[in-house]
């Protein structure tokens, strides 16, 4: 097989393991695994592997996670998502349907912050949920674009 | 955050692995107090010299102990919208399988973190300011792996009948 082939082969293998559920890490680390060792051969892949899975978690870049977390909390606690909706109401809220447009942008904004997808629901749904149903929305249009808009928060980095 | 953290897996095995996941924490922390020390010194014009490797080993070995946790509360992120609809018996089986394969595949890195520590042990590597010996971290992390696999096959005969199932929720 040439290393063409056997990057095909691998983007399969990683397909099929991640639709028998396994861990998405796993089915990663088990394809590119599987790949070095049929180009390079069994005994380089063990030695690399000797220093490879440390070194990968042994980062400096990732410090800079468990700070950005901390500061979401702080965030949170401290009632930034309340100031960011009333920010993003100001600009949207005279659409039609702005209340809606806001809270996406509110919890686009907050999810920026926050970077958890949970915390950003959940503290967006206490603050623009109430304010929804007080204009007359319909449950089903206000919890969908809560719940669009506060998995926002997992897509902006790091998390 | 919180709340959902306190309910879990439980069991001596899920205690265990609570409890390193905690240590790391205790390492997380550790780390955090080492770049705000070193910053606030930095301010002064005394930084101290190889934060970035304290804080590099710290962090490898918490994210390696937060793993057999992650694996009790089968948290690891999978891909399941294509199966969400598939018969719960075929998920279960297929999660087995899966759980399987990450213990050997976890096996497998433990073994080579072992490997690679007794290396670095004879070889003497350290760290290039503070000379912290590198072999510490590559056992702590591979005690990490070792539990999570450990947790991982534990899961996989738990599903396939073989282990006393636990009363989950």
């Amino acid at each position: 097989m040439t290393p063409h082939d056997v990057g095909i082969a691998m983007f399969a293998a990683v397909a099929v393991l991640l639709l028998a559920r396994l861990p998405v890490g796993i089915a990663m680390l088990v394809a590119g695994a599987g790949g070095y060792a049929a180009i390079a051969g069994l005994w380089p892949l063990l030695n690399t592997l000797k220093t490879l899975p440390f070194s990968r978690f042994s980062s400096y870049t990732l410090s800079v996670i468990p700070l950005f977390l901390l500061m979401g909390e702080f965030a949170t606690k401290g009632g930034m998502n309340a100031a960011l909706f009333r920010a993003a109401r100001a600009w949207f809220g005279h659409w039609r349907g702005g209340l809606a447009v806001a809270t996406i942008g509110g919890c686009a904004a907050f999810g920026a912050i926050c970077g958890s997808s949970l915390a950003t629901a959940a503290t967006m749904s206490q603050v623009a949920g109430p304010e929804m149903r007080r204009a007359g929305y319909s449950p089903a249009l206000a919890t969908g674009t809560l719940a669009a808009g506060g998995t926002l928060g997992i897509l902006s980095p790091p998390r | 955050m919180g709340g959902s953290e306190r309910q879990g897996p439980e069991g001596p095995l899920a205690r265990a692995a609570r409890s390193l996941a905690i240590a790391g924490g205790i390492l997380l922390v550790a780390a955090m107090a080492v770049t705000v020390a070193s910053v606030f010194r930095g301010a002064l014009g005394r930084p101290i010299l190889g934060d970035t490797e304290l804080v590099e080993l710290l962090v490898g070995v918490a994210i390696a102990w937060f793993m057999p946790w992650c694996q009790a509360r089968r948290a690891h992120v999978r891909l399941d919208v294509f199966t969400a609809r598939a018969p719960a018996a075929m998920r279960r089986s297929l999660d087995a399988a899966a759980g399987v394969l990450a213990a050997i595949v976890v096996a497998v890195l433990a073994w080579r973190l072992v490997q690679g520590g007794l290396d670095a042990h004879e070889r003497g590597r350290e760290t290039m300011f503070l000379q912290i010996p590198l072999f510490w971290g590559y056992g702590a992390a591979g005690l990490g792996m070792l539990l999570w696999s450990i947790v991982a096959a534990v899961q996989a005969l738990e599903g396939l009948g073989f282990a006393r199932r636990r009363p989950g929720p």
